[in-house]
């Protein structure tokens, strides 16, 4: 956990304090809040680094930005449940693994 | 050999400065490795894509380069978004949850084996939506043998659409195939629920098949050769000598799809007992007592 401060000596210039007073203020990052101000982990530093970068080399506006973000945490969301899926399953007995594969494939002859 | 920082953007040597500025945000919106999550090779493509523009976009470094006094390996880019942290490595990782989409609140009950693996790039983005109106929704009766060894068919059903059903080998009670572009209107599928008739001799758990095969009190006694039905054809069995009722036989790989079939023998007796056989029963039981019952008996 870091302060905003401690962020700011991490980040290389020019990510400035007011930039990410303004991310935080779009929701595009959310640090915990606490009475003395905002605590940072190391995914809301590494995610001030994705917006700087969507927003400057590739140039996502303020409205893009609000789209890319949730398509991204969708995206890694339904990733994170495919993985969750495939070690469920690879815990399974070799019997049932067979029988959902026995199913995708029969989804797959049918598209 | 060194790598050239002008054909990694695509550019000339004599590009100007907005030309790269261009080509590198083109090739950056496209190798970004946030949104390309299943690509391996694009955080190393990106990264490559960064030194090149970092080197390209100074002119002092272009320059020296140009001159062949420095090269890209020895190049250390001093670029601010060199994202030394990948926000992937986060958004896959335990903190992930903190912005991923339901990652924080996953329930197993919701899910959905067919949505996910059947149609999880067309409908992940409208998880939770309704299917649209185009889809349709049918119920066929398959008969046993179509189920276990698979069939193409083409069925009428009652609202006159007419549909081509390739029904895969060894499917289960119940299971729903999507026939892609076969719904209500061409834009939708033809969800079809699958019931599968009983055989009135087979029956099938997964991939093993049973019957139940009755033979005669020789048969019994003496063993022998017999036919046995199995579904992909009638084959040649043994049966031991001195089989009981319920004594199961198996076929190895004469199931669905590899899987075994196992022959439950039945002791059927004459319709008649005879004077013969009696006589001949009577004779060999006064010295031939047995106990089958004796465990039994003696567990009560």
């Amino acid at each position: 956990m870091k302060t905003l401060d401690e962020v700011l000596e991490l980040l290389d210039a020019p990510i400035d304090r007011a930039t990410v007073e303004r991310y935080i203020a779009h929701e595009w990052l959310r640090p915990m809040a606490h009475k003395a101000g905002w605590y940072f982990e190391e995914i809301d530093i590494a995610r001030i680094e994705l917006v700087y970068h969507l927003a400057q080399d590739i140039q996502v506006n303020d409205h893009g930005m609000d789209v890319v973000l949730s398509l991204l945490d969708q995206l890694y969301g339904h990733r994170a449940h495919a993985q969750k899926l495939n070690q469920a399953i690879a815990q399974q007995s070799l019997e049932v693994q067979a029988e959902i594969s026995m199913v995708m494939s029969m989804a797959e002859d049918n598209s | 050999m060194a790598k050239n920082p002008y054909e990694i953007l695509g550019v000339s040597k004599t590009a100007s400065e907005a030309d790269i500025k261009v080509a590198y945000r083109k090739l950056a919106r496209k190798h970004h490795p946030d949104l390309n999550p299943s690509n391996k090779n694009a955080a190393e493509k990106f990264k490559e894509l960064n030194t090149a523009n970092a080197l390209l976009s100074d002119k002092e470094k272009r320059g020296a380069f140009d001159r062949g006094e420095i090269d890209m390996e020895g190049q250390q880019p001093q670029h601010p978004q060199q994202q030394q942290r990948s926000y992937r490595d986060y958004a896959e990782g335990p903190q992930g949850g903190r912005y991923n989409f339901n990652g924080a609140d996953f329930d197993p009950s919701d899910l959905d084996l067919e949505g996910l693996f059947g149609g999880f790039g067309r409908r992940a983005g409208r998880a939770g939506a309704a299917r649209p109106p185009a889809d349709a929704h049918y119920s066929i009766e398959v008969e046993f043998l179509e189920a276990a060894c698979g069939a193409k068919k083409r069925v009428t059903m009652p609202d006159g659409k007419t549909l081509n059903i390739s029904i895969p080998q060894g499917i289960e009670e119940g299971k729903q195939l999507r026939l892609k572009g076969q719904g209500a209107q061409p834009t939708g599928d033809a969800y079809v629920t699958v019931q599968i008739r009983p055989h009135p001799f087979f029956t099938r758990k997964g991939s093993d098949i049973t019957i139940e095969l009755p033979i005669t009190l020789q048969e019994c006694v003496l063993g022998g050769k017999i036919q046995v039905p199995t579904i992909h054809g009638p084959v040649e069995m043994t049966i031991p000598q001195g089989a009981s009722s319920g004594t199961t036989l198996r076929l190895k790989g004469k199931g669905v799809k590899g899987g075994e079939q196992y022959v439950k023998v039945k002791l059927v007796m004459p319709k008649e007992i005879d004077s013969e056989l009696e006589q001949a029963i009577r004779t060999w039981s006064e010295t031939h007592a047995y106990h089958p019952r004796k465990a039994m008996e003696a567990a009560i």
